[in-house]
């Protein structure tokens, strides 16, 4: 299968800190990775060295086989078609629903604003609202749909779960199966919470303290005895990795 | 004076008054506070000073003085006014109240109007001038070196940190504009008394360039900063006097290359010379492995004369260890519609080691934030060894001169200042108030014994140690950490609040913090520490909170809630 | 600072005729106010060398009038463009380069600053030391009468350019493509870099605009009083900072509103009262703002729908 996007070796680092260390992942065309890991394990870390938002001190980032500038500037990475939803619902509260798909959508193709909308009908029926006054839920899709309304070959999703009430991760987490899962982009998803992110991968991954320690399967991970020890223990925890 | 400048002597005289002026704008800048109201206060010094002597009393001296207490007056009154705002607010406030002041003055008759006042009595010689200076750069220099000093760079560089370690930020903001119209108002009446005559027009909007351009020339937090901005500012144009009519150009030039080129002001080449000399001579950075390595090789139970001694009044001696410190009731806090703290109600107890966890957004930080005062909790109360901390929320320099103390997620040292100053810092709420103790003998063995406290941090052998005068900005990032902690525990603290100490440390650090931590509480103090590392907690910690959606979910044993299903649940979510 | 009408003191038709004066200087004031609170929202910096580029305009179409012959609507019209690109030139010589910084407020006011103290040297310079106005045959003014007010051509001009040019702004704001990245970019300018905007370029066309609109705003102004010297800009940008802080940063509408009352409020107690005090007024209520409510009268700092 052809790769969406190829991470040799990667090191970030933010001063004296490093936060990904030697990290190698092959993700293919058209699949949903998820990587899961407690907090500072990397995963953020890793999508902001991916942008160029955060140094990245060695190794390369192909996107379907073009090397990845070192010096890159976010929107760059952007335009090329690579969407990034950071943590924490960033959308821009003194723009309107509709506004804020507009910032991203794809002028030449007029429809990725209705696909957006169709998708989210609940996103449609509030579209003259301030993003400020939405709900979190509601937010949170407003940026998963702005991403998509820029019509990329591969968004990278930085924890939509984070903040949300159970219900809500539900609702959005079955839109993703749904419609998003299959539909031809590339998903990379970074899920501190592993539950919903093991259910719609093709894939996954474990950080921890900025390595992987574990890939492969939904299955294989939820196999795995000892992912809580994986997952919380930063020190010495051994490293497995599947075929 | 004459003698000294001959022809330049109106020019000098000139020179010198502003920078005394420039001084009270250095004092506000220096403490991090972008405010300009310096011609204001000239102006109203001046006016002041020159109507009581051309009406009350020809007294050069006391008028001088009247005009300079008054400048100081209106000076704490702004600053109190606008003690709320800050960078651009304020700016814009103080550049209003430069011109407020010289529309009234050029309004009333009792100023003279827009004529202004003359036949103001004359200076017989610019001696006093020299030596009024002289007198202002002697206290600058002082101050620099004194607790206040250091306490106006921790405001500009860190003013969180400041204030939670005891700086009450407020004081700090309207003494210092008071000073600054004390000398505002002294420079003013000055001029006057040095022309004779004065005029609203000389106190406008184009003085503030000048005086801003003094300062920041010369350096903004060195104390001889403005003399050697003067000197330039006013020199230059005199000595080359070919620039004529492009003097003003090449000031407006020169103010721009400094601030692009040379940050710190002229005064501070000498200090970038010697930094870059001694970075090219040693050795580039210390290799972190060498630190673990030497970190690991220290017995981590030492106890005894190589550990910070912790204050006596913490001591388990005086009531039991495991007693309550703090009681956190019904704490609830929210802000722009998120509710990041539900309900959270637990005790501290004292000498034990609490660890705090949740997943990302689970209200830690939050937690943390009103513990320490930082932030104000919407409901809620909070107990602190049997007082109700009700006056005390909200106000982190309250909180912290009760013993409370802290570290952040980010890294928080004073750049500017070396290791020693940095770590010296933390004592500052146990400083000396000289106003307060009448007693140089008190205050002088107070200051002598934190800095023997200091010594004996750098001095002890548990691990590799930077130099005392090391600039902390190019410190590896586990020895940055490290003097955190030993800042904090420089103000003796009863109850020692950690955020994620250990975030981006290798598993041989991790386990030497910790193991510090276990040290401390064992010495009487109590720890309370935000971790997402179970493993560490669970080998440290007497009992751990879990924090979810800002509700505590479980508080208990570290097997027991390492174990629980509700733990895994929130965390894992299987 | 405001001229008197030549209509009898007292009387409903006196204080109406203020109120147009006010009115007309105040929707002028406000498009260099709204200029230069578009670059504070963009960058949160304060660009005080904007009075430079206010006296830029008239100093330079002046020089061209005078030694080239140009006409004055001309010399207009090129001078547009320069005032918006000397203003890129103060972002890339003074802001750019200080962005990082810790003290950025502060170091960025001092180094514009000194760009501003550079460039009124040299306007002074290129004028001779002296205060000069525009050649009398350069233009005409000429009053109407509108019932029995009385109205300058001058201020005609003032009044359609400046609703003229707000309805412009407003539908680049509202609707276009790079309005929305204007208003995204000064509400989180790092959010914006993660959805593909190229916030630099962004903030390039801000000061482009605001640049501009500084040299809309100084021609007529510099017709109706024609006084032209190198501090020309010193007054204004005194009184645009009070505009924009009472009215709230990036607030278009608020400040608009907060210029025309300022620009009423001073013609009319100049009239009644007299001109120097009717400043005092404005800069108390100024001071009174920032005390009560340091956000100013509108909420945050950044650039609402129109």
């Amino acid at each position: 299968m052809e790769s969406e996007l190829e991470i040799t070796d990667l090191c970030v680092a933010y001063g004296p800190v490093r936060a990904v260390k030697g990290l190698s992942l092959s993700v293919p065309r058209g699949s949903v990775v998820a990587l899961i890991g407690a907090n500072g394990a990397g995963k953020s870390s890793l999508f902001r060295g991916i942008l160029g938002a955060a140094r990245t001190t060695s190794g390369q980032v192909l996107h379907r086989g073009e090397r990845l500038r070192t010096n890159r500037k976010p929107h760059q990475v952007v335009r090329r078609g690579i969407a990034y939803v950071p943590e924490g619902r960033h959308v821009i509260a003194p723009l309107t629903v509709e506004e804020n798909i507009l910032l991203t959508s794809d002028r030449k193709n007029k429809l990725s604003v209705d696909q957006a909308f169709d998708l989210f009908p609940r996103l449609a029926a509030r579209r003259r609202v301030l993003a400020g006054a939405l709900s979190g839920g509601e937010q949170q899709m407003l940026v998963i749909g702005r991403a998509l309304a820029s019509n990329p070959t591969c968004i990278l999703l930085d924890e939509p779960s984070m903040g949300l009430a159970p219900i809500v991760i539900q609702e959005i987490y079955e839109i993703f199966s749904d419609r998003l899962r299959g539909s031809g982009t590339t998903f990379l998803l970074a899920e501190q919470s592993a539950v919903f992110a093991l259910r719609v991968a093709d894939m996954v991954g474990v950080l921890s303290v900025g390595q992987l320690v574990f890939k492969g399967t939904p299955n294989e991970v939820a196999a795995l005895g000892d992912l809580a020890g994986i997952y919380f223990g930063a020190s010495g925890s051994t490293v497995n990795h599947s075929s | 004076m004459s003698s000294l400048f001959g022809a330049y002597t109106f020019a000098a005289e000139n020179a010198v008054i502003w920078i005394i002026a420039s001084y009270g704008a250095y004092l506000l800048l220096r403490a991090g506070i972008f405010a300009v109201p310096q011609v204001g206060f000239m102006a109203i010094g001046a006016f002041a000073s020159g109507v009581w002597t051309t009406r009350i009393s020809h007294n050069i001296v006391v008028g001088a003085i009247f005009g300079a207490l008054f400048a100081a007056v209106v000076g704490i009154v702004l600053g109190f006014l606008l003690r709320r705002l800050a960078g651009i607010y304020l700016a814009i406030a103080t550049i209003a109240f430069v011109v407020v002041v010289q529309i009234l003055c050029t309004n009333f008759s009792i100023t003279g109007g827009a004529l202004g006042l003359i036949g103001i009595p004359l200076l017989p010689n610019g001696n006093s001038l020299l030596i009024t200076l002289g007198a202002v750069i002697v206290v600058m220099i002082a101050l620099s070196y004194s607790w206040a000093g250091r306490a106006m760079d921790v405001l500009r560089e860190q003013s969180v940190v400041a204030a939670h370690f005891g700086v009450n930020v407020g004081m700090y903001r309207v003494a210092l504009f008071g000073v600054s119209g004390l000398l505002g108002g002294l420079a003013g009446a000055l001029l006057g008394n040095m022309a004779g005559f004065i005029q609203p027009g000389q106190f406008g909007f184009s003085s503030i360039s000048q005086i801003v351009a003094v300062v920041v020339i010369g350096g903004t937090f060195r104390a001889l900063g403005p003399l050697i901005g003067g000197v330039i500012v006013f020199g230059l144009p005199e000595v080359v006097t070919s620039l004529g009519a492009y003097a003003t150009m090449i000031d407006g030039v020169l103010l721009l290359v400094v601030v692009v080129a040379v940050p710190g002001g002229v005064a501070s080449l000498p200090d970038l010379v010697v930094s870059a000399a001694r970075r090219w001579r040693e050795r580039r950075s210390v290799d972190i492995a060498m630190l673990s390595q030497a970190s690991s090789n220290a017995p981590s139970t030492a106890v005894g004369s190589t550990m910070t001694p912790v204050d006596e009044t913490a001591s388990p001696s005086a009531s039991c260890v495991g007693d309550i410190l703090m009681t956190l009731q019904s704490i609830s806090h929210s802000y722009g519609g998120v509710t990041a703290l539900d309900d959270v109600s637990f005790d501290i107890r004292r000498g034990e080691v609490l660890g705090l966890i949740g997943p990302n957004g689970s209200g830690k930080t939050t937690l943390l934030n009103v513990i320490s005062g930082a932030i104000r909790p919407k409901s809620g109360s909070i107990v602190f060894e049997s007082t109700d901390m009700a006056r005390m929320l909200g106000r982190p320099d309250r909180i912290a001169r009760a013993g409370v103390v802290r570290t952040f997620q980010n890294i928080r040292l004073v750049p500017s200042m070396s290791a020693r100053e940095n770590v010296a810092f933390g004592a500052y709420r146990r400083a000396p108030r000289l106003l307060v103790s009448f007693s140089w003998a008190k205050a002088h063995r107070a200051s002598s014994e934190i800095r023997l406290q200091t010594s004996t941090v750098f001095a002890s052998d548990r691990w590799d140690l930077p130099s005392p005068n090391a600039r902390v900005s190019r410190l590896p990032y586990g020895t940055q950490r490290q003097l955190e902690i030993e800042r904090a525990l420089a103000a003796r603290p009863k109850l020692f609040l950690l955020d994620e100490p250990a975030a981006g440390m290798t598993p041989t650090e991790r386990a030497h913090v910790f193991g510090r931590l276990r040290e401390l509480a064992h010495a009487g103090v109590t720890i309370v520490v935000i971790e997402h590392d179970l493993e560490s907690l669970r080998m440290h910690c007497d009992r751990i909170a879990v924090l979810n959606f800002g509700h505590l979910l479980t508080i208990g044993e570290p097997d027991q809630v390492a174990t629980s299903p509700e733990v895994a649940e929130a965390y894992l979510g299987v | 600072m405001i001229r008197r009408g030549h209509i009898e003191r007292g009387g409903a038709m006196y204080f109406l005729q203020q109120t147009v004066n006010g009115i007309a200087f105040g929707l002028v004031l406000a498009l260099f106010a709204v200029g230069f609170s578009l670059v504070l929202a963009n960058l949160g910096v304060f660009n005080i060398a904007h009075a430079a580029v206010f006296a830029a305009g008239p100093l330079i179409a002046y020089l061209l009038v005078i030694h080239l012959g140009v006409s004055v609507w001309l010399g207009w019209l090129i001078v547009i463009p320069l005032a918006a690109a000397l203003n890129v030139f103060i972002y890339f010589v003074a802001v750019k380069p200080l962005r990082a910084r810790p003290d950025r407020e502060l170091s960025t006011f001092a180094a514009c600053l000194g760009v501003l103290t550079a460039l009124q040297a040299l306007g002074d310079k290129l004028l001779n030391q002296q205060v000069v106005r525009f050649p009398p045959a350069a233009f005409s003014v000429t009053s109407l009468h509108i019932g029995s007010l009385l109205v300058s051509n001058i201020q005609i001009l003032m009044i359609v350019l400046s609703l003229v040019s707000f309805a412009g702004l407003a539908y680049v704001i509202n609707r276009t493509f790079i309005g929305r990245q204007i208003r995204a970019v000064a509400f989180d300018r790092h959010a914006s870099e993660f959805l593909g905007v190229n916030s630099e370029l962004v903030t390039v066309v801000v000061f482009l605009v605001s640049g501009a609109m500084a040299a809309l705003a100084a021609i007529p102004i510099s017709l109706a009083y024609n006084d032209i010297s190198g501090e020309l800009g010193n007054e204004y940008i005194v009184l645009a900072m009070a505009v924009m802080v009472i009215g709230g940063f990036g607030s278009v509408y608020g400040t608009l509103a907060a210029s025309v009352a300022l620009g009423v409020v001073n013609s009319l107690s100049a009239a009644y009262i007299s001109s120097s005090y009717s400043e005092v007024i404005v800069f108390g209520a100024l001071l009174l703002t920032l005390v009560v409510r340091p956000t100013g009268l509108s909420a945050n700092r950044q650039v609402d729908r129109v």
